[in-house]
């Protein structure tokens, strides 16, 4: 699928039920996205009425006639099997993170473990939303525990409402492989 | 292998003695020994960001390093080595080993601006006040339009209308002075660290005098620019700055961007303490983007994606 070559290119986004996934897609996708939610039955982790249990994806077709493909994770552990799936073949991932969710920072941890391995290195950014909340953990506290763990990514404090924001995100991942394949080149 | 004298301050004894702990478990670990010391004889400060601001005033004029403990919630001050409550073995092992990098380097003097770089001097006032507690008093910058930043508490207070002009750059402040006014009722806060990425990327065109000309610079950690503000040419030397050591030259060589903006750039990442020094040889030349050829079909690729994303006119 992130076939450069063949004008094709994805961009995964992953993250914990209710992050902002399926909206972040919404917010840039030239199409409607296709959507795989349901009623959601896991109340205890969030309140969403609906949830992702395949995917979502969206799409967004560049000047020269290149093709970036977004495809959205379900959040859900227990749809892990999934994630391997649809990560598989991408240019870059950007995980989202609510941070007033209870172990947010874990949450981190969980998704950067599983989609670091499936992207080019360094090509993963953090969105962390509603990080101006009562409660909420800030964006630094992200940053630390990354740095903490030797984890070089950028951690962005995003509203994926906002198209600008999201924008922002997928501007970083451009910025990160950009520097990368140019230095590939050397 | 070097051993550095390391004195902790402004901790209670249990977590004093957790410290020390740590040492002697990363005996033999870390890129360098380090023994406890008093304050007097140490090479580096470990020190709860509440310890005596006079403690931490004096040894800020030493010009060696230290390296801040904050709570769990705490902003994170404008400073290159600082570490949240509760500290691991293995963060305070990553921060010893930076702190050792630093310390390799050569020792860069006296952190005071020249005369007539006004800019200099507004970020070396605000690198003096920031620490302080409120309880130390407030110290305020004022614009030529009469705007008023306050800084006290490991943050900056000031209008809506004030903060916007910071984040936009329109503001020109001056030194920040001690005074005995309260921020202005209405003022909102912000971490005193995001002040100062502004007053550094409102710095100069020269390098920051803090800033060794000869060194290699990496980010240790991104800049939120989803709460600071992005602009493109900060992003891609982020970008670059992130991937690998770079001097301010091999930045402006390898990211296409002016040295001006690079040295700007570098204020700001260190004045948030984002940015650390490492031994040149370490740094690699880096291929301009700008200039490496056409690769069949990334860059052609990258190119209209950027398009797409305003990244380019």
């Amino acid at each position: 699928m992130n076939d450069v070559a063949e004008g094709e290119f994805k961009i995964v986004f992953t993250g914990p039920m209710g992050a902002g996934k399926t909206t972040a897609i919404a917010a840039i996708s030239e199409i409607d996205p296709v959507r795989t939610e349901v009623a959601n039955n896991d109340r205890m982790s969030h309140e969403k009425a609906s949830t992702t249990v395949g995917f979502d994806y969206g799409r967004i077709t560049l000047p020269g006639g290149g093709v970036v493909r977004l495809y959205g994770t379900p959040g859900q552990p227990r749809f892990r099997f999934m994630w391997s799936i649809v990560g598989r073949g991408a240019a870059g991932a950007i995980v989202l993170l609510d941070a007033t969710q209870p172990g947010a920072l874990v949450q981190m941890d969980l998704f950067v473990d599983a989609f670091r391995p499936l992207v080019p290195e360094g090509a993963l950014v953090v969105g962390v939303g509603r990080t101006t909340e009562d409660g909420a953990l800030n964006s630094d506290t992200f940053a630390s525990r990354l740095e903490a763990r030797g984890i070089l990514a950028p951690v962005l404090s995003v509203d994926v409402r906002r198209k600008a924001d999201v924008m922002l995100l997928v501007q970083t991942l451009a910025c990160i492989l950009e520097t990368q394949n140019g230095n590939a080149y050397a | 292998m070097a051993t550095y004298k390391i004195c902790d301050i402004g901790f209670a004894p249990d977590a004093s003695h957790a410290l020390h702990s740590m040492f002697k478990i990363m005996e033999g670990r870390a890129q360098a020994s380090w023994v406890p010391a008093t304050l007097d004889a140490a090479d580096v400060l470990l020190a709860n960001v509440t310890a005596d601001p006079l403690a931490l005033s004096a040894w800020s004029r030493s010009g060696k390093p230290v390296i801040f403990v904050i709570d769990e919630r705490g902003s994170f001050p404008p400073a290159p080595f600082v570490l949240r409550h509760p500290v691991r073995v293995m963060q305070l092992l990553s921060m010893l080993d930076n702190v050792t990098e630093h310390l390799r380097e050569p020792r860069r003097q006296a952190t005071v601006a020249p005369e007539g770089t006004c800019a200099w001097r507004v970020a070396e006032s605000l690198r003096a006040v920031a620490m302080h507690t409120v309880e130390r008093g407030w110290n305020v910058a004022e614009d030529a339009e009469g705007a008023h930043v306050w800084v006290g508490g490991g943050h900056a207070h000031a209008l809506p209308a004030t903060l916007a002009a910071l984040r936009e750059g329109r503001l020109a402040l001056g030194t920040f002075q001690p005074t005995t006014d309260w921020p202005a009722a209405g003022a909102e806060r912000l971490p005193v660290r995001d002040l100062a990425w502004y007053v550094g990327l409102a710095g100069d065109e020269s390098l920051a005098p803090w800033l060794d000309a000869g060194a290699a610079f990496r980010l240790r950690r991104w800049p939120d620019f989803g709460r600071l503000g992005a602009r493109v040419e900060l992003l891609e030397l982020a970008a670059h700055a992130a991937a690998r050591p770079c001097t301010p030259a091999l930045l402006a060589s390898g990211s296409g961007q002016p040295l001006a903006t690079v040295n700007r750039f570098l204020a700001a990442a260190s004045m948030a303490g984002l940015l650390v020094a490492v031994p040149r040889v370490e740094a690699v030349p880096v291929a301009s983007t700008a200039a490496a050829p056409p690769a069949r079909g990334w860059r052609r690729f990258v190119g209209d994606l950027r398009k797409h994303l305003g990244l380019v006119a």
